[in-house]
């Protein structure tokens, strides 16, 4: 009985406080909510004041229009106040370009928002840790390079993947030379993230290529395989091909369609040498491939192979097969199984969407 | 002591522990979220879905959204759809033999025409009878599947076959997604390097009471009526606290039939939906999970605690019951189906903590409550009830059941915060208070009924009548 009281006392007590706590937590955020309305419309005119400006000091040039009170610097200490007013500099940073962006720049730093990034990069939460590393990044701090750079292997996937992405930031595709070193597999998501981050750059030689094309990391060799489809690197033309025997399936995939984006003339022949061996995703993959790539002379291989294949492969060879050579269906008509189920359909669908 | 007062000791003790066990898995699912939810939020709180947006490296979607008889709403429905933000998208209605005029509608308002289409049956599903498509560019996305009746498994297997893309996310027509939901439920398949991710799901809203103007969510409130206010304290404590606890745990056996991200692949391999069952959604992810035990590849079912989907929570005793009937039939469907597994450690969590959860605490619970109250009655006809501690014993339990629901009302404030007016907050604590006895025993009941139901072969879906969001002016449900 005693065990039963303290129970329900125990559980009454923790529910109070947690209403308690919720109310406390309701007040607060809509008092935050309320504060912040304001800060955030003092804070907008003085990015857009900022964004326009032609003067180097534009603190001084927000103080005298009154956009800014004469005190922000002691506003600064506010924290909620000051990652407020960050966030929303990083994010308008990030949309722009050219002077606007620069004259963000200024005003963060003349704000003094730097030593604050900086002393943040030193905390033990990885989130804010990576934050800043962003932050730092955004805002052109090149000062700071060294400090991220620190970080490129860090074990926590978050903070090196910002890291990863603030180098390339400052420095430019020569960012990319951490794949030389790099111990953590890269995600398709971090992937991404750097392509996204190099489409910004101006096209530019990199070096390196050779050396990630042979990474015993196998995320670097398909990041690299990737890099080298999108900028069209011909010269290693031989290292991709030698990716294409690779013992993962994964990367013969990534370098079957990298082949495809700086391919040669004996790479259709190339890639109907690997079909027969390849398992049905890659195979999938060459038979796009040379819908891109092929011509009339792959015609008699489609033909050869399209009567061994899966319902979802032979629609795909005829797809390429309509799409390499202006008489490809009238001749794939010719053969009986093109009148019969469910090559008959398949030709009916391709053709339709041909004349589409 | 007499054999009467034996078979009692034996019978509470047992009802005793039975419950302790339940509370103490509760503390544990609370606790293990919290972390859980923090961490995901600190990963996102800058994470930017635009470079999915544009990114040509995203994987290919294909929704999948099964109409019947939704002529009312379809146009708008598939509106909302059609303007989700993903570039490699296709939306694919499966117009399941609707005995309404919802294909004429669609066929005007998307300018669709019928075109020669190979169907290539991977998976078991009934006649194509037409594959449509749009004319103008704009609706270029959209594929309708026109087909012979054969439910809504039977539709989601005819979109399988149909769907070009990578992955596939099944959804019901009439929820309204957000904007962003398929950005951020394409993340979990990407993030992970050593785990094949399998299927994700998001977190399901209740969409009583909110705005809804052309097919999107304009304004969020908690729902007016009592019943939809009460299921959605529920779906914030299954959601928030449940499943992205079984998630951290990588146990979940659920993801919503309503919304939810599957690898094609996978699926197919698994032969797709199963027709035989009223749990399809439940069956299909338990089917693959022991599919990918069973080559023993790792792998993962990823949930995000985002309210990425928004739907319409039955507003009377008479649907919400015949819901309740069909999920307990759903569940006890897919444990037979799957019983191999039971403490089997050849499937590792899923085998040894996932299954035994779900056949104890989620097949079993309404039945030991049901069993629980007949004896509760009888044990006092007999004069066998020690009232002080029944009563110290019920207030206990209920007492725990309104902290629990206070704590997932809080994690919700503490995190996404949907409802920001306080008063829509002391509602829904005033929801957690009535809940045990206005709605919780009605739930046993339909539960108790859905048993039944199973024992004589009733097999069917179960109509469910809806209000529908779609009103020529922005309205509240």
């Amino acid at each position: 009985m005693a065990y039963f009281k303290i129970s329900l006392f125990l559980i009454l007590g923790i529910t109070v406080c947690m209403l308690l706590f919720m109310i406390i937590i309701l007040k607060k955020k809509n008092y935050r909510r309320a504060k912040y309305q304001e800060w955030e419309d003092r804070i907008n005119l003085a990015i857009n004041t900022a964004i326009f400006s032609d003067e180097e000091d534009i603190i001084n040039r927000l103080i005298s229009s009154s956009i800014i009170p004469q005190n922000v610097i002691s506003l600064m200490r506010n924290s909620t106040f000051r990652k407020l007013l960050t966030s929303k500099i990083v994010a308008a940073s990030k949309s722009l370009s050219g002077n606007s962006e620069s004259n963000l720049k200024k005003l963060y730093v003349q704000l003094g928002l730097e030593q604050y990034a900086l002393l943040s990069l030193k905390q033990s939460l990885w989130h804010i840790k990576a934050k800043r590393i962003q932050e730092i990044g955004v805002m052109g701090l090149q000062s700071s390079l060294n400090d991220i750079k620190g970080y490129l292997n860090d074990k926590n996937e978050l903070i090196r993947t910002e890291a990863q992405v603030s180098v390339i930031k400052l420095t430019g595709f020569s960012g990319l030379n951490f794949l030389d070193s790099i111990h953590y597999k890269i995600s398709e998501w971090n992937q991404i993230i750097l392509l996204r981050e190099l489409s910004h750059l101006p096209p530019e030689d990199f070096h390196g290529m050779n050396k990630w094309l042979k990474s015993d990391n196998n995320s670097v060799v398909a990041f690299a395989l990737k890099l080298a489809g999108i900028y069209h690197r011909f010269a290693f033309y031989n290292d991709i091909e030698i990716c294409l025997y690779h013992s993962d399936p994964d990367i013969r995939f990534q370098a079957i369609q990298t082949i495809a984006m700086v391919y040669k003339e004996k790479t259709a022949a190339l890639l109907k040498g690997l079909f027969p061996e390849e398992n049905q995703k890659n195979k999938k993959e060459i038979i796009k491939a040379l819908k891109v790539i092929g011509n009339e002379e792959d015609i008699p291989f489609l033909f050869e192979i399209i009567g061994n294949l899966d319902n979802e492969m032979k629609l795909m060879v005829v797809d390429t097969i309509a799409n390499i050579s202006s008489d490809g269906l009238t001749d794939l008509k010719k053969i009986p199984e093109a009148h019969e189920y469910p090559l008959n359909e398949m030709i009916q669908q391709i053709e339709y969407t041909i004349k589409q | 002591m007499s054999w009467q007062q034996l078979i009692f000791n034996i019978f509470t003790d047992g009802i005793l522990l039975y419950s302790i066990i339940l509370l103490s898995y509760y503390v544990f699912i609370g606790i293990f979220s919290i972390g859980e939810i923090r961490h995901y939020l600190r990963k996102n709180s800058f994470t930017d879905y635009r470079i999915l947006a544009s990114s040509s490296e995203t994987p290919s979607i294909s929704i999948i959204a099964p109409a019947y008889n939704e002529g009312a709403n379809v146009i708008e429905n598939v509106r909302s759809l059609l303007s989700i933000h993903y570039n490699k998208l296709e939306v694919l209605v499966v117009n399941d033999g609707s005995k309404d005029d919802s294909l004429e509608k669609l066929i005007i308002a998307y300018d669709l025409i019928k075109q020669p289409f190979f169907v290539n049956e991977r998976v078991s599903a009934k006649k194509v009878l037409g594959v449509y498509k749009s004319q103008n560019p704009v609706y270029r996305k959209l594929v309708v599947i026109d087909k012979v009746n054969g439910g809504k498994a039977d539709a989601l297997n005819a979109g399988i076959n149909i769907s070009q893309n990578d992955f596939i996310v099944c959804i019901d027509v009439d929820c309204i997604l957000e904007q962003d939901a398929l950005l951020k439920l394409a993340k979990p398949f990407l993030e992970s390097t050593t785990h094949r991710v399998i299927a994700a799901g998001g977190v399901i809203r209740i969409a009583n009471g909110c705005v809804i103007e052309k097919g999107r969510l304009i304004k969020i409130n908690l729902p007016d009526k009592f019943l939809p206010r009460i299921q959605t304290l529920e779906y914030i404590r299954a959601f928030l606290l449940g499943r992205m606890a079984w998630s951290r745990l990588n146990g979940l056996l659920l993801i919503s039939g309503a919304f939810g991200a599957f690898d094609k692949e996978i699926v197919i391999n698994c032969g797709g939906y199963d027709h035989n069952t009223v749990g399809e959604d439940m069956e299909l992810v338990v089917r693959m999970r022991k599919y990918m035990e069973e080559r023993g590849d790792p792998y993962k079912v990823g949930f995000i605690p985002d309210p990425l989907c928004w739907t319409e929570a039955p507003d009377t005793f008479k649907i919400l019951g015949r819901q309740r009937n069909r999920w307990t039939r759903g569940t006890i469907e897919t444990l037979k189906l799957h019983r191999i597994m039971f403490f089997n450690p050849k499937y590792s969590i899923l085998g040894l903590l996932s299954y035994p959860y779900w056949f104890f605490f989620e097949f079993l619970a309404p039945i030991i409550e049901f069993i629980g109250f007949i004896s509760f009655i009888l044990f006092a006809l007999l004069g066998l009830t020690d009232w002080v501690f029944f009563l110290q014993l019920l207030f206990l339990i209920l007492s725990f059941g309104f902290l629990y629901s206070v704590f997932a009302i809080l994690m919700e404030v503490l995190s996404y915060n949907q409802y920001k007016n306080s008063k829509d907050i002391f509602r829904l604590v005033m929801a957690a208070l009535l809940e045990p006895f206005m709605f919780h025993p009605f739930v046993v009941w339909s539960a108790i009924m859905g048993n039944l139901d199973l024992l004589r072969n009733k097999n069917t879906w179960g109509e469910m009548t809806r209000q529908g969001f779609n009103q020529p002016k922005p309205k509240k449900l």
